[in-house]
């Protein structure tokens, strides 16, 4: 830079020129650290121009009039979105005098002004201008529609305030709506299905629905139209439309003026698509259920110098880019009413495949009731032998624990599940019980002895048991009274001197720097949750917010928004990560070849089967274990001793013993 | 459902205070050749109510029927072996 500098043959640099350096050096500084550009202090034929961008409302042609007066030109590239541009001149020398008279310059764009900063670059990187393609399932059909369909579609919607009862108009915040059909409702980002306005479309639009119908575009007939007029500078937020409201396929038709429409995966990346007027925009699979799409309200777009009117994704060329003003577009979308769930390959950012709002977490006991029934219980009822053919290695240290007990001992397995620790000691008469039928089924139909119960109230004679154990079931409680009413159903059927082993779920998944099983393992099958491993987009770890807004849909981030909530929900937990919170769902995908055996039920929890790879998600309740928390629930029980207090394997355990008769109503010994 | 299972088992319902044992009402038995293990006999017989064990003596396992609460009347029904103990609401 200094060189550079001196080359400009001012030792003693007037106030201006210092100001000036100093601007150029952050500008330099900004490139580094923003974008990853470094520049470079010898002349180079290659230049970035800071502010000389089209995401600064530079117009690529009038850079490039400026950029001639210091010399031949050979290529100019003017990525879209960012306030720089990369010029290269046919020679060092061009590129010198770029720098020396170019630095500094204001240049007049529209309503603004922005002062041009040069710095030199080795090289200017191809990588820049990647091209990306269409999302899949996404295509722009051209002139779709002639002119004069054009005129009389527009003409068709009638923006006058609204006297007809057919249809409902509405100005939102950023653009005008009307809807046909069926009202789409931005309050709850569906429609009323039972609700159907009168009237049906405009029999204008029959002729295009049709053409689209017969060149298989369609495979029914929309019978919904949104129209929303954008101005210039308007625009609509990034949205996925509601699954479980429309079907697969929708049309938009783009009339009087054409946008930029952008795209965005959940995994970042992002594709900016012309919509040409008179274009029809044809989104299904992937590029409707999973991609976003919402154009960025402004004056201006880029879009491609060959303005033929072309469609497609406009990254692909960065020398080819400029400016276009935007004018009043009116889109119509087309959608089909949904009647049944919504069973699509994503569910990650579908709203028929995850609970509609989670539940807050209980207090009173008839919602704890409540809670467990759907979000445990009936789970567990439905994923019963996909949840038993995960459920086959015993955790060793409750397998010691077991083995350890004298033979003829008499041993309850409360919250037995397929009983995978019922024939660890054959010496021990163990009985079984759950609250699954199901899973208790599989237990008969192994030999073992086993009965559907609830572990707050095991009929089993009081002081009959050598041994108990509870292992992952207290967590499936929801309030500290009912986890310790477990624990103390458990001591009941202990005979004194008898021990019981309870292991929950810890909320600390890492301990003693070791990282559970359960964080660890992302592939084998062998810890606790295993089968809950997510092949999908949902494994990356998202804020729960994050996840909200994405299936928020048409104007929910702007208009409404999920912060209007008072009661605190339970947490949607993301698998194979720390809790953030101890009262938590857990997803467990079902694979649906694992579960032939599943009944028709159906519940509020569970999602629709899937006839892709990806089977609906249930969610199971916990509540995670603090240290201590177990060890001092199991204190305040009476006539026990803890004998032990362990964590294993991102759970929290303890061994306790019967020290005390306890005379219950039960109570025959 | 096993002999040994049935001497543990006794009714929960609410407000029972002789729920035990339960009364076996099976329309499905079965009878199991065991090899006899005398050490476990021996060690299972203390640990056994033997009153309801003779009572239960003339069934073996039972596969389809119910057991009865002997003081409320509830029955708890048993399909494919398994005995469905789960009370409801306010039981």
């Amino acid at each position: 830079m200094e060189r550079s500098m001196d080359s400009t043959g001012a030792v003693r640099r007037t106030k201006e020129e210092k100001k000036l350096l100093r601007r150029q050096i952050k500008a330099s500084h900004t490139l580094l650290k923003h974008e990853g550009i470094s520049t470079v202090s010898h002349p180079t034929k290659h230049l970035v121009v800071s502010n000389g961008g089209l995401g600064n409302g530079v117009s690529r042609e009038a850079l490039l009039e400026v950029l001639k007066e210091a010399g031949t030109v050979e290529s100019l590239l003017t990525p879209p979105g960012k306030p720089y541009a990369f010029v290269t001149y046919s020679s060092t020398e061009a590129g010198q005098n770029a720098y020396t008279l170019l630095n500094g310059r204001a240049l007049q764009c529209h309503d603004q002004s922005v002062t041009l900063y040069f710095s030199y670059v080795e090289k200017v990187d191809s990588d820049r201008s990647a091209s990306c393609a269409l999302p899949p399932g996404l295509s722009v059909l051209e002139d779709f529609v002639s002119p004069e369909e054009e005129l009389q579609l527009l003409q068709t919607v009638d923006w006058m305030p609204d006297t007809d009862d057919v249809t409902v108009q509405k100005a939102l915040k950023h653009r005008r709506v009307k809807h046909y059909g069926y009202e789409f409702r931005y309050d709850n980002n569906n429609v009323d299905k039972d609700k159907p306005l009168p009237g049906g479309l405009p029999a204008e639009c029959d002729a295009l629905l049709q053409r689209c119908l017969a060149d298989g575009h369609i495979s029914v007939l929309p019978d919904q139209l949104t129209v929303n007029q954008y101005q210039s500078g308007q625009g609509i937020p990034p949205h996925v439309d509601t699954h479980s409201a429309f079907e697969d396929t929708i049309l938009s038709l783009s009339l009087g003026a054409k946008t930029v429409m952008d795209f965005k995966h959940p995994d970042g990346r992002s594709v900016a698509v012309v919509l040409p007027e008179r274009s029809l925009l044809v989104m299904k699979g992937e590029s409707r259920y999973l991609w976003t799409h919402g154009i960025t309200p402004r004056k201006f777009d880029v879009v491609p110098v060959s303005e033929a009117g072309g469609s497609g994704v406009m990254t692909s060329d960065l020398s080819n880019l400029t400016l276009s003003r935007r004018g009043t577009r009116t889109s119509l979308t087309f959608r089909k009413i949904r009647h049944t769930p919504c069973n699509c390959a994503y569910p990650s950012v579908c709203d028929s495949q995850r609970p509609p709002s989670p539940p807050s977490v209980p207090v009173a006991e008839g919602d704890a009731c409540r809670l467990e029934a759907q979000y445990v219980h009936q789970v567990y009822e439905e994923i019963s032998s996909h949840f038993s053919s995960t459920r086959h290695s015993p955790w060793p240290q409750v397998r010691d624990f077991l083995l350890s007990l004298p033979p003829g001992s008499i041993l309850a397995d409360v919250g037995c599940g397929n009983g995978k620790y019922l024939g660890i000691n054959p010496e021990v008469m163990s009985v079984g019980c759950d609250r699954s039928a199901n899973l208790v089924q599989i237990c008969i139909e192994r030999g073992y002895e086993a009965f559907v119960s609830d572990a707050l109230s095991v009929p089993l004679r009081s002081g009959g048991c050598d041994a108990c154990i509870s292992i992952a079931v207290i967590h499936h409680f929801s309030t500290q009274e009912r986890r310790q009413a477990a624990i103390r159903e458990l001591v009941r059927l202990l005979k004194v001197g008898g021990r019981a082993l309870i292991y929950v779920w810890a909320m600390e998944q890492e301990y003693n720097n070791k990282k559970s099983k359960y964080l660890k393992e992302r592939t084998t099958e062998t810890s606790m949750e295993s089968s809950e491993e997510l092949k999908t987009e949902e494994n990356k770890s998202k804020p729960q917010e994050e996840q909200d807004r994405k299936l928020s849909s048409d104007v929910k981030c702007t208009e409404d928004g999920f912060g209007s909530m008072t009661q605190p929900r339970i947490h949607i937990h993301t698998n194979r990560t720390a809790f953030v919170s101890q009262d938590l769902l857990v997803p467990w995908h079902l694979k649906s070849n694992a579960d032939k055996n599943k009944g028709a039920a159906s519940g509020s929890t569970k999602g629709p089967m899937d006839n892709t790879s990806q089977g609906p998600v249930f969610h199971r309740y916990y509540h995670v274990f603090q240290q201590g928390e177990l060890e001092d629930m199991c204190c305040g029980v009476t006539g026990v001793k803890v004998l032990r207090s362990y964590h294993d394997q991102g759970n929290w355990c303890v061994e306790l013993e019967k020290t005390l008769s306890n005379s219950l109503k039960n109570d025959i010994a | 459902m096993k002999l040994l299972t049935h001497n543990m088992l006794t009714s929960h319902v609410k407000g029972v205070t002789k729920g035990y044992p339960l009364i076996i009402k099976a329309t499905e038995v079965k009878v199991s050749e065991l090899e006899f293990n005398a050490q476990f006999v021996s060690r299972m017989i203390p640990k056994l109510e033997w009153s309801a064990l003779i009572q239960a003596a003339e069934w073996v396992e039972v596969i389809e029927g119910c057991l009865q609460c002997p003081e409320s009347g509830r029955e708890f029904p048993i399909s494919k072996g398994v005995p469905n103990m789960l009370l409801n609401d306010g039981e």
